[in-house]
């Protein structure tokens, strides 16, 4: 052994490497740790601030990639035949690629949606291909975990969500409660929406400004619908949604303004002379007989 | 109910065990000493109880209530919407080329009660006597919510509605190379301290230079830090506030 340092050369696993180069290597490796590790504050900086769910993964994967590259220098430095490894870690590396195929597809998912950022945590969001609507409660490198609005627990892979339409609804700092409210025909329209005007200017959450529209909106089957429009800070919509229907029900109710119901008025002609005579019931009482073909002559 | 006292803005120490003061027709308040250091607050308007608080005060034989202007960020709690006010002149301004002017307007304010203790104030309460409306400046992915106000422009120093309006003096310049038309200031108000006497209140005066932005013309907005004589500051809001806006989405 101390003939083989005195001549500068070392035998490893029955190869004999100069000290020098096994130096040189160690030195590789330890440049290469140090590197990385000044490489992954400005990444893991730069990370946390534009993608912060991303930058622990990232950032550490930006580390083992540049030890890595070091390590196979300084394997390579030594003299060792590197061809037979990589082929061996490319084989190696399909394989594991088809076993983990799904796996790899949601972390890459991961990280292209933290470059997209269509929601964060806390935004109400809802996966419209697979039904699923709720709170993003968490982000992880390889699914998105969501609170349904029912307190259901779901978690949703990342490629699911990356290829899916994600409709986020409190990305906007304002939303748009639209109601509909039907009036009889012989209501005095411009009654009713000064009447629904009233209530709208007077409750504070929903917006002056994009000024609130009530519509003549069209002439339905059994009443004129009039459309509102008005523009609420997104925390309220639920809330005024919900508030502004009943609001404006009992206003059109203290205004003795009618909401009908659907209903559809039969004509008889002649024959009935506009009546529903007794005889045309049916046989229990509980419906209107129609006269046959035959009847009808 | 005892006789009711007809207060102000203001300080008030209460050492009695019921004081009760009318702020305006329909708004009385209610302070109630239920033990030593203990009191119980309440609004009421009308007949109706509309709001109450326990105090516990132990270490003092008084209460320290103040009575102040806020700005109209409060109600309706616990919203808070808006850190901004969106003040739409009901006549829009024409600036002249390179020009300035100067002007009054009327904002809305609340009403804010506070305890003080030791120097610092805690809101108890704090209500609006007028409709309270908001507005989006901008669009909703990119814009801000606002306290919303029309008001009339005056070039003579306005008198403010008691508790329910302050004025500002607002300072105008049109650096551009063009006349421009003025529809709206935003103006941040949040966290700023107000000026009062009497029922009446006052803001800082409101700095707004209309300039070429990089993209576009804006309006950089900035309530300036001063004093007004004659008139008290609040003193009720923490010393470093953000007191400039820049409008970058139209005026």
């Amino acid at each position: 052994m101390v003939e083989e340092i005195a001549l500068g050369t070392i035998e490893i696993l029955g190869t004999r490497i100069e000290l020098l180069k096994v130096l040189i290597s160690i030195a590789i490796v330890a440049a290469g740790v140090v590197v990385a590790r000044l490489v992954r504050i400005p990444v893991s900086y730069f990370l946390t601030k534009y993608a912060p769910q991303a930058a622990p993964l990232a950032s550490k994967a930006v580390f083992w990639i540049i030890v890595g590259v070091a390590v196979l220098s300084a394997i390579g430095n030594l003299g060792v035949e590197l061809t037979g490894v990589l082929l061996a870690g490319g084989i190696a590396g399909i394989i594991i690629g088809f076993a983990v195929q799904s796996t790899v597809a949601n972390l890459f998912s991961g990280l292209f949606m933290q470059i997209d950022r269509a929601f964060r945590i806390g935004d109400a969001i809802e996966v419209a291909e697979m039904n699923v609507a709720g709170v993003v409660t968490d982000i992880t490198a390889f699914s998105v975990v969501l609170r349904r609005f029912d307190g259901v627990y779901v978690r949703i892979p990342n490629e699911k969500i990356f290829t899916s339409q994600v409709r986020n609804f409190g990305r906007n700092i304002a939303r748009r409660v639209e109601v509909t409210v039907g009036i009889a025909y012989k209501e005095d329209m411009n009654k009713a929406i000064e009447v629904i005007r009233k209530i709208v200017d007077e409750d504070p959450r929903i917006l002056a400004l994009p000024e609130p529209r009530i519509m003549v909106w069209e002439l339905g089957s059994s009443s004129v619908n009039i459309n509102v429009w008005c523009w609420v800070p997104t925390q309220e919509f639920f809330n005024v949604r919900g508030e502004l229907v009943k609001k404006i029900k009992e206003a059109l109710d203290a205004n003795g303004i009618e909401i009908p119901f659907q209903q559809v008025t039969v004509w008889f002609g002649d024959r009935g002379k506009g009546k529903v005579k007794e005889e045309e019931m049916d046989d229990k009482g509980g419906g209107l007989r129609l006269p046959s073909l035959n009847e009808r002559g | 109910m005892l006789q009711r006292e007809v207060v102000t803005y203001g300080d008030y120490i209460i050492e009695e065990e019921e004081w009760n003061g009318r702020l305006t027709d329909k708004i009385m308040l209610s302070i109630k000493r239920v033990e030593h250091g203990k009191y119980v607050y309440e609004r009421y308007e009308g007949d109706k109880r509309v709001s109450s608080r326990f105090i516990d005060t132990s270490v003092s034989d008084s209460l320290h209530l103040c009575i102040y202007p806020v700005v109209a960020v409060y109600t309706p709690q616990p919203a808070n919407y808006a850190k901004h006010l969106l003040l739409k002149f009901k006549d829009p301004l024409v600036m002249d080329v390179k020009s300035s002017l100067e002007c009054y307007i009327k904002m809305p304010v609340e009403v804010g009660i506070f305890e003080m203790y030791d120097g610092r104030a805690t809101m108890i309460d704090v209500f609006a006597t007028k409709l309270i409306k908001y507005a989006l400046y901008g669009m909703p992915d990119n814009g801000v919510i606002c306290r919303y106000r029309e008001s009339t422009v005056y070039f003579k120093m306005p008198k403010a509605e008691p508790l329910a309006e302050a004025v500002a003096h607002v300072r105008l310049h049109n650096y551009l190379d063009r006349i421009v038309t003025v529809n709206m200031l935003v103006i941040p108000i949040d966290g700023i301290d107000l000026y009062y006497s009497g029922s009446e209140a006052m803001l800082d005066t409101v700095n707004a230079v209309i300039k070429q932005g990089i993209r576009n013309e804006v309006v950089e907005v900035k309530v300036e830090e001063g004093s007004e004589s004659g008139w008290r500051k609040t003193n009720v809001n923490p010393a470093v506030v953000a007191r400039s806006y820049t409008m970058e989405l139209g005026f």
